[in-house]
C-alpha cells in the first residue's frame, strides 16, 4: 500500500468524524430552537388570553 | 481593589446562563468563519509543506494526529477545571460545561488514536503496541465513555454532576501520565519534540503547518464547544418549562375535580 493512501485514510477519518460531531451539535441546537420557538409562541397567546 | 476584580467580575457575568445565551449567539458566527478559514489555511499548509526525508507522505498524518492529541488533552484540562467550579461553587453552568466536553473530548482521543494507527502502520509496521503512550491514551478514551455513561444513567441531575465531577478530578491523574509517559518509560512512540523544555525539534517546515492545524482544531473545539454549552442550557430549560406545564395541568385538575 502506498504512503499516500494513509494519508488519505487519516485525513478522511478525521474530517468524517468532525463532520459528524459538528453536525450533531448543529442539528441539537435547530432542535431545541425550534421547540423554543414553539413554546414562546403558545405563552404569547396564553398571555394575550388572560388579559 | 484587587487588580483581578475586573477578570472575576467578568468571569461572574459570563457565568450567568442568560448571559451566557446572548454572548454565545454573537459569538458563533465569529467562531464558525474563524474555524473555516483557519482549517482552510492549515490543509493548505498540511499538502504544501514538504516531505520527510525518511517518512515520505506519511509525515503529513502529524498535522491531524497531534492537534487532535493536544485537543484531547486540553479537553480534560478543562472539564477538569469545571468540575472543580461545579463541586466547590456549585455553579450550574460550571456542570454543563463539564458534562458537554465529554462527547468532544471522545472524539478527538479517537481521531488521534486511529489516525495514530494510522500512522503507525507505514512507520513501525504495526497499528496497535501496547506501549505507556498509546495504552494512556486508549484509557483517556476509556474514561470519556465512561463519564458519558455515568452521566446519562444517573436521572437526578445534582447527584449526576456530583459523581461526574468526582470522576472527571479523579481521571485527571491519566493527563500528565500521558504527556511524560515517552519520558518515564521506554516506548515505540518518539517523546516530545514541540512542547518540551529545551524548545522545539521539529524544523520550521513542518512546524508551521502542524501550529496552524493546531490553531485550526481550537477554533474548532471553541466553536463546538460554546454550541454544545448553548445547546445543553437550552435543554435544560426547556426541562424545566415542561415539569412547570406538568405542575400546572395537576393543579388545573385538583381545581376542575369534585
Amino acid at each position: 500500500m502506498d504512503h499516500e493512501y494513509y494519508v488519505t485514510a487519516a485525513y478522511a477519518l478525521t474530517f468524517s468524524v468532525m463532520t459528524i460531531v459538528a453536525l450533531k451539535v448543529l442539528f441539537a441546537g435547530r432542535g431545541y430552537r425550534r421547540q423554543f420557538a414553539a413554546i414562546s409562541a403558545v405563552r404569547r397567546r396564553q398571555r394575550r388570553e388572560g388579559e | 481593589m484587587s487588580p483581578l476584580s475586573p477578570l472575576a467580575d467578568a468571569a461572574a457575568t459570563l457565568a450567568q446562563p442568560a448571559r451566557f445565551l446572548e454572548l454565545a449567539e454573537r459569538a458563533l458566527p465569529y467562531l464558525l468563519c474563524l474555524t473555516t478559514i483557519s482549517f482552510a489555511a492549515g490543509l493548505y499548509l498540511s499538502f504544501s509543506s514538504d516531505v520527510d526525508y525518511q517518512q515520505g507522505e506519511t509525515v503529513r498524518i502529524m498535522y491531524v494526529h497531534v492537534p487532535a492529541a493536544w485537543m484531547a488533552m486540553l479537553c480534560y484540562t478543562m472539564m477538569t477545571a469545571n468540575a472543580i467550579g461545579s463541586l466547590v461553587w456549585k455553579h450550574p453552568l460550571a456542570d454543563v460545561s463539564a458534562r458537554v466536553a465529554a462527547p468532544l473530548g471522545a472524539a478527538f482521543t479517537f481521531v488521534a488514536l486511529v489516525t495514530g494507527a494510522i500512522w503507525g502502520k507505514p512507520m513501525w509496521g504495526t497499528w496497535w503496541v501496547w506501549d505507556a503512550r498509546l495504552t494512556s491514551m486508549f484509557i483517556l478514551f476509556i474514561m470519556y465513555l465512561g463519564i458519558l455513561t455515568i452521566n446519562q444513567s444517573i436521572d437526578e441531575p445534582i447527584r449526576a454532576a456530583r459523581v461526574t465531577a468526582v470522576l472527571i478530578i479523579v481521571g485527571f491523574v491519566n493527563i500528565p501520565i500521558i504527556k511524560f509517559s515517552v519520558d518515564w518509560w521506554n516506548t515505540l512512540h518518539q517523546p516530545a519534540s514541540v512542547l518540551r523544555l529545551g524548545g522545539t525539534t521539529l524544523d520550521v517546515e513542518f512546524l508551521c503547518p502542524l501550529l496552524v492545524m493546531s490553531f485550526a482544531f481550537g477554533t474548532l473545539f471553541a466553536t463546538l464547544y460554546v454550541a454544545s454549552i448553548r445547546n445543553e442550557i437550552w435543554r435544560r430549560k426547556l426541562i424545566s418549562y415542561q415539569r412547570l406545564a406538568a405542575r400546572a395541568a395537576v393543579h388545573r385538575e385538583h381545581q376542575d375535580g369534585p
